[in-house]
């Protein structure tokens, strides 16, 4: 298997961060951020914790998912 | 395979060394790679003080352009001079942001342009950084797949024989950039942006060449034009193969001995971070979700602890220093006892204090809640959250808008949006509403600590995980029964590692949320108290003047004691419950504040009120419950839990999911709630 189906699969089963999906599976950490940043720009990865408990976007980076909220920011 | 080039010439994969000539037009060259790669740094080296900086065409990015010379003067060579483009640092073509699309941009237009006969002549220098080669070669493919001519220039080589996680480390640079051409195919230079951008010369040389002679990179295919997500994955696996192979490749050049190069990283060893011994704790199921829990029933602590005094004080400054000298005020004006004075003291004022005992418990939550989110804690709660969730059959991927959930229902459901599929958009659209929503919390709190102060924490705690609860039976139900055709898909999370929080983004964070919530939730609860007091001011029995009217002669009054018989099972059938949960339709913050109104205006002229909110909660909880006040208190909470969030909730669910879902999940929730309520009040007096 390739590092993009290995880094997947791990990452699915067990989570963690880049750097401990690279001790695991003894990849380069480089090469694992680079596999789950591809993922997360095809959207099949998600970066956990970018919720709303701290902090609000503000300007065009603003989400769709904040469009309504009471407590977003201009 | 022969790994390595000519020493003191530039390092052609297949070329060899190039021929100068001078260049008719000037040759565009795009500096592309990573951020921190030391791209702008060889970019001042190459250019000097030949440089200006404008915005790209519709963007506010800014783009360095500058004047690339090379030969001349005391020089064998003739003047060559090239116009090169600093363009945005950025990880992928795919791109995220501004700044990577202006990249993305920039790179499939000189693509564009070659291909067009008599088109501007162009190269891009890819930057790679040895220190992380693997990442950088990622780039390098997307790039090489544009069909742009190319030459890598390699930065960062002396840092890469000290980075442990390097796979070709340790290296000679002219060897590791040798290795690398022969497996591109295309020109690789060694430069040092620490030295005055040593290597530039031979990257000059590179460049002209390769514009002449265009070379692909070895292994690499334009991909399909309009790839679905299914041949992206499929595209995804190749390059990533690519990577491999020519990591393989290199390391197979740099260390030829038997045995000592099986693969890209074999034998290779990461220290266990504090990151990794943490998470072995946290990550695990039979402690993360404990450990989870004492967090959240820790939080609650410290919200009801810190936030019930300054609560308690602000409640007492608003009601009683404030209101008198307004009244006062008004009296100066001969306005005293007028309705002008109901409205102002018992409609606007109130209004006012409600809004502003929330801001201690606003601003305790957001600042715990910003501490566990910037130390990475939340996400490891969110991961092992999305185990459970997916263990009992939902999709991971509504774990997200089920979190966004607890802070507000609103964007919860919006956030559902970024579900694949209609039927996973609306199970997790009928099960948003019963996450608790930050506005119930204020109604926690008030009851909580008025009728459990010795462990309002405890109770508060309690509500959350009920909520919890309550989502996963509905899940549970709704899976089993109307959506038995959803099924649960995997959620891949990434969790970032362990930081210590930055104390100062912390505290602007903190202010920028309270103050977005007194102009913005501030502005609904003081316009809701404005229609209460106006309900309650408007006589529907008996003769009374406009503002002088007894709370069960009011419109405001008849309309809750309709409702009321119906929530007496539950033991908060009595007038000013039932108001209150009239006017939490419009948003739960609203519930504390309409109780503090009826109160007051229960009382009108009374100098001195019998008693704060919290005596007079449980004297009417207690009279309507029979003398058991504490288990009505609780049905309450629960019924505020499991009822409709909000009308604004209600307007996104019929947006989303249109009106025959919306009106059978504003039913559900008004049985549902029901339901439970007179449950836990049944159970609860009996104990």
């Amino acid at each position: 298997m390739s590092a993009w189906a290995v880094v997947l699969d791990d990452v699915t089963a067990r989570g963690g961060t880049p750097a401990q999906v690279a001790t695991r599976l003894g990849l380069p950490i480089p090469l694992v951020q680079a596999v789950l940043d591809h993922a997360e720009r095809l959207g099949v990865v998600a970066v956990a914790g970018r919720g709303c408990g701290s902090g609000c976007p503000t300007g065009p980076e603003l989400p769709a998912t904040c469009a309504g909220c009471p407590l977003s920011l201009p | 395979m022969s790994c390595h080039g000519p020493a003191s010439t530039p390092v052609h994969g297949r070329c060899g060394s190039a021929t100068l000539a001078p260049l008719s037009a000037p040759l565009r060259v795009l500096l592309v790679g990573g951020p921190n790669v030391g791209k702008s740094t060889l970019f001042n080296a190459l250019t000097g003080a030949r440089q200006h900086t404008t915005n790209a065409p519709g963007t506010t990015v800014e783009l360095a352009t500058g004047t690339w010379r090379t030969g001349g003067q005391r020089t064998a060579d003739p003047a060559t001079e090239r116009v090169i483009v600093d363009l945005p640092g950025s990880y992928s073509l795919l791109a995220r942001s501004s700044d990577e699309q202006v990249t993305a941009d920039a790179v499939r237009e000189l693509a564009g342009s070659i291909v067009d006969v008599g088109g501007q002549p162009g190269v891009v220098v890819v930057v790679l950084d040895a220190t992380a080669l693997t990442r950088s070669l990622y780039l390098l493919a997307q790039v090489a797949e544009t069909g742009v001519p190319l030459v890598v220039a390699l930065t960062m080589v002396d840092l890469a024989s000290k980075a442990t996680d390097s796979p070709t480390s340790p290296m000679e640079p002219g060897a590791l950039a040798a290795a690398l051409a022969t497996s591109l195919g295309v020109p690789v230079l060694p430069v040092n942006t620490r030295n005055r951008g040593a290597g530039g010369l031979r990257l000059a040389d590179a460049v002209d060449a390769i514009a002449e002679h265009p070379m692909r990179v070895t292994g690499i295919d334009p991909p399909a034009p309009v790839p679905d997500l299914v041949q992206e994955l499929a595209h995804a696996e190749t390059l990533f193969a690519w990577v491999e192979h020519v990591v393989e490749q290199v390391t197979s050049c740099l260390r030829p001995e038997p045995g000592s190069a099986t693969g890209v990283i074999s034998g290779r060893r990461l220290r266990r971070t504090f990151s990794d011994r943490v998470d072995t704790v946290l990550l695990n199921p039979w402690a993360g979700v404990p450990a989870f829990l004492a967090v959240v029933w820790l939080l609650f602590e410290l919200t009801s602890r810190f936030a019930a005094p300054l609560q308690a004080f602000i409640g007492h400054l608003v009601n009683g220093p404030l209101a008198s000298a307004l009244t006062w005020a008004l009296g100066l004006v001969g306005l005293a006892d007028s309705w002008v004075q109901g409205l102002l003291v018992d409609g606007l004022l109130v209004g006012v204090g409600t809004v502003l005992t929330f801001l201690p418990v606003m601003a305790v939550m957001f600042a715990a809640l910003g501490l566990l989110e910037d130390s990475g804690y939340l996400a490891r709660a969110a991961f092992v959250a999305d185990r459970a969730m997916r263990s009992l059959g939902l999709d991971g991927r509504a774990l997200l808008p089920l979190i966004v959930g607890f802070g507000c229902n609103l964007p919860a459901l919006a956030a559902t949006r970024t579900l694949p599929h209609a039927r996973q958009r609306l199970l997790t659209g009928l099960l948003i509403p019963l996450t608790s929503c930050s506005a119930r919390l204020t109604v926690y709190v008030l009851l909580a600590g008025t009728f459990f102060p010795q462990h309002a924490g405890t109770v508060i705690f309690g509500m959350y995980l009920a909520s919890v609860m309550l989502v996963f039976g509905g899940g549970l139900l709704l899976r089993r029964t109307a959506f038995r055709d959803v099924h649960a898909e995997p959620l891949i999370l990434v969790l970032p590692p362990y930081q210590r929080p930055h104390l100062r983004t912390l505290g602007m964070s903190v202010r920028l949320r309270v103050g977005a919530f007194v102009t913005g939730a501030g502005k609904i609860i003081v316009g809701t108290m404005l229609v209460v007091w106006v309900l309650m001011a408007l006589p529907v029995a008996g003769q009374h003047a406009v503002g002088h009217v007894p709370v069960a002669d009011s419109l405001y009054g008849r309309a809750a004691s309709g409702i009321a018989p119906v929530l007496a099972p539950a033991g908060f059938g009595n007038d000013h419950a039932s108001a209150a949960l009239i006017t939490g339709f419009v948003a739960k913050e609203v519930v504390v504040g309409s109780f503090a109104q009826s109160y007051a205006v229960a009382k009108p002229g009374d100098a001195a009120r019998p008693g704060s909110l919290g005596e007079q909660l449980r004297a009417s909880f207690d009279e309507s419950s029979g003398g058991h006040g504490g288990a009505a208190a609780l049905a309450f909470m629960v019924f505020v839990l499991a009822y409709t969030p909000c009308v604004a909730a209600l307007a996104e669910q019929r947006h989303l999911f249109g009106w025959r879902p919306m009106v059978s999940a504003l039913g559900a929730q008004l049985a549902g709630a029901w339901l439970l309520a007179a449950l836990v009040f049944q159970v609860g007096s009996r104990l």
